[in-house]
C-alpha cells in the first residue's frame, strides 16, 4: 500500500496533463453557459469554469514550486462563493416576483 | 504506474462529470455532475500536494454544491423561462469563440515553454505556510476578501428578505 | 514581512473609506434601518474625511505598500480624487431620489453602505499592484455593482437585469481569472513588476497572448467595451436612476484605471528615447484599436434607435468607452493623459446628464425622448443644463467635452492612428444627431402639461454645480490637464 508521497513521486504525468484537464474543463464549462438556457446550469457551468482555473494555478504552484499560486486560489475560492451567493440570492428574487405575479393574476381572474 | 492509473481514472472522472454538467437535461443530473467533478479536482489538488486547498474545497464546494442541488429541485421548472440570452449573444458566434478558446488554449500547451522545474521537490505539507503568509503578506488580501464576503452577504440578505411592505400586510 | 504600521499613512483615505462602510452597515442595523439620515451622514462624512486626507498628504513620491499588494502614486492619487467626488455627488443626488428613497424605503441604509464599499473597492483597483488584489478588488466592485443594479426590488425588470448582470459578470471574472493564472505560470509572479520581469526574459508566445485577450475580455466586460457591452442598456434600464448615474461613471473609470496599471506597469517597457514599447511581438495594439473602433461605432449606431433617454445614455456611454480606448491604443504618456483628463470631464458630464434623468423621474412618468418635449419652457434652468451636458457629450466647444476629445484625436494622429481619429470625429458627428433629438424634444416641440415641474431644489443646486466644471474646464482646461500629465508621470518614470 503505497502512500501518498509515493504516490506523488511515481507520478507519470506532467504540467501539461494538469493544463490539459484545465483546458478542458474550462472549455466545457465555457460550452455550458453558451448553450444552456437554465439558469442554474449556467451557474454550475461558471463554477466549472473557476475550477478550472484552481487546477491551473495549483499545478503551476508545484510545478514552479511557488506556494503564492495557492494563496490565489483561496482567494479564487472566496470570489466564487461571494458570487453564487449574491447570484442564487437574486434568483430567488425573481422566483418569489414570478411567483406573487402569478398569484395576483389569479386574482384578477377571480374576481 | 499504478498512480497513473489513479491518476487518470480521477482525471476521467472529471472530466466525464463535467460533461454531465454540460449536457444533462436533469438539474439534479447537473448538480452530482458538479459534485463529482469538483471531487475530481480535489483528488487533483491531493495529487498535487495541495492538502489544504483540498480540504477546503471538499468543505466550501461540496457543501455549496449541495445547496445548489436543494435549489435546483425546488425550483428550476419555473426559472427556467428566465431568458438570458441577449440578442447580440448569438450561438454561432459564441460558438465560434469557444472554438477559438480551445484552439487557442491547445495550441498554447502544444507549443508553449512553461519555466517549470524538471525535478520536483518532495510534497510538504502547506498549512503552516497558508497561515504565515495570510498573516504577513497576503495580510491586507485577506482582510479585503473578508469585506467582500460580508457584502456578498448583505446583498444575499437584501434579497431574500421579505421587503417591510409585504410585513405589514401579515402583522 | 514588508507589512508595517507606517504604511497605514499612506493608506488613509482607502482605510477610512473602508471604516465608512462597516460604519454604515452598523449605524443602519443600530437605527433598526429606520433613521436613514445616519448612514447617509456617515457617507457623507466618511467621504469627505477621505477627501481632506487625500488632498492633505497628496503622494510624492511611489510607495509600494501592505505586503507590496496596493501602490500610493500620483496616478492613484488622481483616481482617489476623482471617485471620492463620484461617491460624494452620488450620495447627494440619490437622497432625493424617489426610486431610492420612495417605495423601497427599507433598504436605503443598505445603498449607502453599498456606494462607501463600491468607492472603497474602486480606490483600491486603481492602485492594485498584484494580480490577487486586482482580482480580489474587482470582484468586491463588480459584486457591488450586482446587488445596487437589482436595488430597485420593486420591479421585476431590475432583477431580471441584474442576474443578467451577475452571470455573464461572473463567466467574465472566470475569463479573466483564468488569463491571470496563465501570467502567473508564464513567470511566477503576482505582482506586476514580477511579471514584467518575468516576461521581459522572452516568455512569450501562444500562452501570453491567449492570457492578454483573456485578462481583456474580463476587463472589457467591466468597462462595457464591445463585444462585452452587451449588458449595459439593460442593467442601466433596470436600475435605480441614481445606480445608473454611478455605473456609467464610477466603475467603469475603476475598470480603465485597473486596465492602465496593469497594462503599462506588467507589459510595456519604457525604452531610453521615452517613448513605450511593447514587452513581445503580440500586436494588441491593433486588437484595442479595432475594439476601440467597434466600440465607438456600435454604441453610437445603436444609440441612434432608441427611444428611451437613459438607453440612449447608456449606448452614448459605450460610444464614449471607445472614444477612451483611443488614447489608451497609441502608447504614449500623451495618449494616456488625454485618457485621464477625458475620464474626469466624462464622469462630471454623465453624471450631470443622469442627474437630470433622476430629477425628472420624480415628476414625470416616463423617461421617453418624447416626456421631455417642453421641458426648455416648463424648467428653462434644467433644459438649459442638460443641453450643456448634451453638446459637453458631443464634444463642440466652448464645453469641456471638446477639449477632451481634441486630446484624444490628437494622441490618436500623433500616433500615425489616423483612421482612428477620423473615425471618431465621424461618430461625433453621428452622436450629435441623437443628442439633438433630446435637445430638440426640450426647446422645440410644445409642451402638453404647462407650469413648473417641481424639481427638488438639492438637485437643481447639485446640477448647476456639475455645469460649472463642464464650462469652466472648456475654456480653462490647463490646470486639469497638468494634474494629468503629473498623475502619470510616476507610474510611467517609475516603471
Amino acid at each position: 500500500m503505497p502512500d501518498l508521497q509515493s504516490l506523488g513521486d511515481n507520478l507519470q504525468v506532467g504540467l501539461e496533463h494538469y493544463l490539459t484537464l484545465s483546458v478542458m474543463l474550462f472549455s466545457i464549462g465555457t460550452l455550458g453557459v453558451i448553450f444552456r438556457r437554465n439558469v442554474l446550469v449556467m451557474f454550475m457551468s461558471v463554477e466549472l469554469m473557476l475550477t478550472s482555473v484552481n487546477i491551473s494555478l495549483v499545478a503551476f504552484s508545484r510545478y514552479l514550486d511557488d506556494l503564492n499560486g495557492h494563496v490565489l486560489v483561496l482567494f479564487v475560492l472566496a470570489v466564487a462563493a461571494a458570487e453564487a451567493g449574491v447570484g442564487l440570492a437574486i434568483l430567488v428574487e425573481i422566483f418569489k416576483k414570478r411567483d406573487t405575479v402569478d398569484v395576483d393574476e389569479f386574482r384578477q381572474l377571480m374576481e | 504506474m499504478i498512480s497513473t492509473v489513479i491518476w487518470c481514472l480521477f482525471a476521467g472522472m472529471t472530466v466525464m462529470a463535467a460533461l454531465a454538467v454540460a449536457t444533462s437535461k436533469n438539474v439534479v443530473h447537473c448538480g452530482f455532475g458538479l459534485l463529482f467533478s469538483l471531487l475530481g479536482v480535489c483528488a487533483m489538488y491531493v495529487f498535487l500536494g495541495a492538502d489544504f486547498l483540498a480540504a477546503t474545497q471538499v468543505i466550501v464546494y461540496v457543501g455549496g454544491i449541495l445547496v445548489l442541488i436543494l435549489f435546483g429541485v425546488m425550483m428550476t421548472h419555473r426559472i427556467t423561462a428566465t431568458d438570458l440570452k441577449s440578442e447580440l449573444v448569438q450561438p454561432v458566434a459564441a460558438l465560434i469563440a469557444a472554438v477559438a478558446i480551445l484552439v487557442l488554449s491547445v495550441g498554447m500547451i502544444l507549443e508553449q515553454v512553461w519555466p517549470a522545474k524538471e525535478h520536483l521537490d518532495p510534497i510538504t505539507p502547506t498549512t503552516h505556510a497558508f497561515g504565515v503568509s495570510f498573516l504577513t503578506d497576503y495580510l491586507f488580501p485577506f482582510e479585503f476578501a473578508s469585506v467582500l464576503l460580508l457584502v456578498a452577504l448583505i446583498g444575499a440578505a437584501m434579497f431574500t428578505r421579505d421587503s417591510a411592505g409585504e410585513d405589514s400586510d401579515h402583522v | 514581512m514588508n507589512f508595517t504600521w507606517s504604511d497605514a499613512a499612506y493608506f488613509g483615505p482607502e482605510a477610512v473609506m473602508g471604516l465608512t462602510f462597516l460604519l454604515c452597515v452598523l449605524g443602519d442595523l443600530v437605527t433598526r434601518g429606520r433613521r436613514h439620515v445616519v448612514p447617509f451622514g456617515t457617507l457623507l462624512v466618511g467621504t469627505a474625511i477621505s477627501l481632506v486626507l487625500a488632498l492633505l498628504h497628496p503622494p510624492v513620491s511611489s510607495h509600494a505598500i501592505l505586503g507590496q499588494m496596493v501602490v500610493v502614486d500620483g496616478f492613484a492619487h488622481f483616481f482617489r480624487l476623482l471617485f471620492l467626488g463620484i461617491t460624494f455627488v452620488t450620495a447627494l443626488l440619490s437622497w432625493s431620489s424617489r426610486e431610492i428613497m420612495g417605495r423601497d424605503r427599507e433598504h436605503q441604509g443598505e445603498f449607502y453602505a453599498l456606494a462607501a464599499m463600491l468607492c472603497f473597492g474602486m480606490m483600491v483597483m486603481a492602485e492594485s499592484a498584484d494580480i490577487v488584489m486586482l482580482a480580489l478588488s474587482l470582484e468586491a466592485v463588480s459584486i457591488t455593482s450586482y446587488i445596487l443594479a437589482g436595488f430597485a426590488r420593486f420591479s421585476f425588470r431590475s432583477s431580471e437585469a441584474a442576474l443578467k448582470y451577475v452571470l455573464w459578470g461572473a463567466v467574465s471574472s472566470a475569463v479573466m481569472l483564468y488569463g491571470l493564472s496563465l501570467f502567473y505560470g508564464l513567470t511566477g509572479a503576482t505582482s506586476y513588476e514580477g511579471i514584467r520581469a518575468g516576461l521581459s526574459g522572452g516568455q512569450g508566445g501562444m500562452a501570453l497572448l491567449v492570457a492578454i485577450l483573456f485578462v481583456m475580455a474580463g476587463i472589457g466586460y467591466k468597462i462595457s467595451a464591445v463585444p462585452f457591452h452587451f449588458w449595459t442598456p439593460d442593467v442601466y434600464e433596470g436600475a435605480p436612476a441614481p445606480v445608473a448615474a454611478i455605473f456609467a461613471s464610477g466603475p467603469k473609470i475603476a475598470g480603465f484605471a485597473l486596465m492602465i496599471r496593469f497594462f503599462y506597469v506588467a507589459l510595456v517597457q519604457d525604452d531610453s528615447q521615452g517613448t513605450l514599447a511593447l514587452l513581445d511581438d503580440v500586436q494588441w495594439p491593433w486588437v484595442l484599436a479595432i475594439i476601440s473602433a467597434a466600440t465607438m461605432t456600435l454604441g453610437n449606431m445603436a444609440a441612434i434607435r432608441q427611444n428611451s433617454v437613459r438607453r440612449l445614455l447608456a449606448y452614448s456611454s459605450i460610444a464614449h468607452v471607445g472614444y477612451m480606448l483611443m488614447g489608451f491604443v497609441v502608447l504614449s504618456a500623451n495618449g494616456l493623459a488625454a485618457v485621464l483628463f477625458y475620464l474626469f470631464v466624462y464622469a462630471i458630464m454623465t453624471i450631470g446628464a443622469f442627474l437630470v434623468v433622476v430629477a425628472l423621474n420624480n415628476r414625470v412618468s416616463g423617461e421617453e425622448i418624447d416626456d421631455y418635449a417642453g421641458l426648455g419652457f416648463r424648467e428653462p434652468l434644467v433644459a438649459a443644463m442638460m443641453f450643456l451636458f448634451l453638446i459637453s457629450l458631443t464634444g463642440l466647444p466652448p464645453t469641456a467635452g471638446f477639449i477632451g476629445k481634441f486630446y484624444l484625436f490628437a494622441a490618436a494622429g500623433e500616433a500615425g492612428l489616423w483612421w482612428l481619429a477620423i473615425l471618431g470625429v465621424l461618430n461625433s458627428v453621428v452622436s450629435l444627431y441623437y443628442y439633438m433629438r433630446i435637445a430638440r424634444a426640450m426647446y422645440f416641440t410644445p409642451p402638453e402639461l404647462s407650469g413648473r415641474v417641481g424639481l427638488a431644489q438639492a438637485h437643481l443646486i447639485l446640477l448647476v454645480v456639475l455645469a460649472v466644471p463642464t464650462l469652466v474646464l472648456g475654456v480653462f482646461w490647463s490646470p486639469l490637464k497638468e494634474f494629468a500629465d503629473q498623475s502619470l508621470r510616476m507610474l510611467l518614470g517609475g516603471g
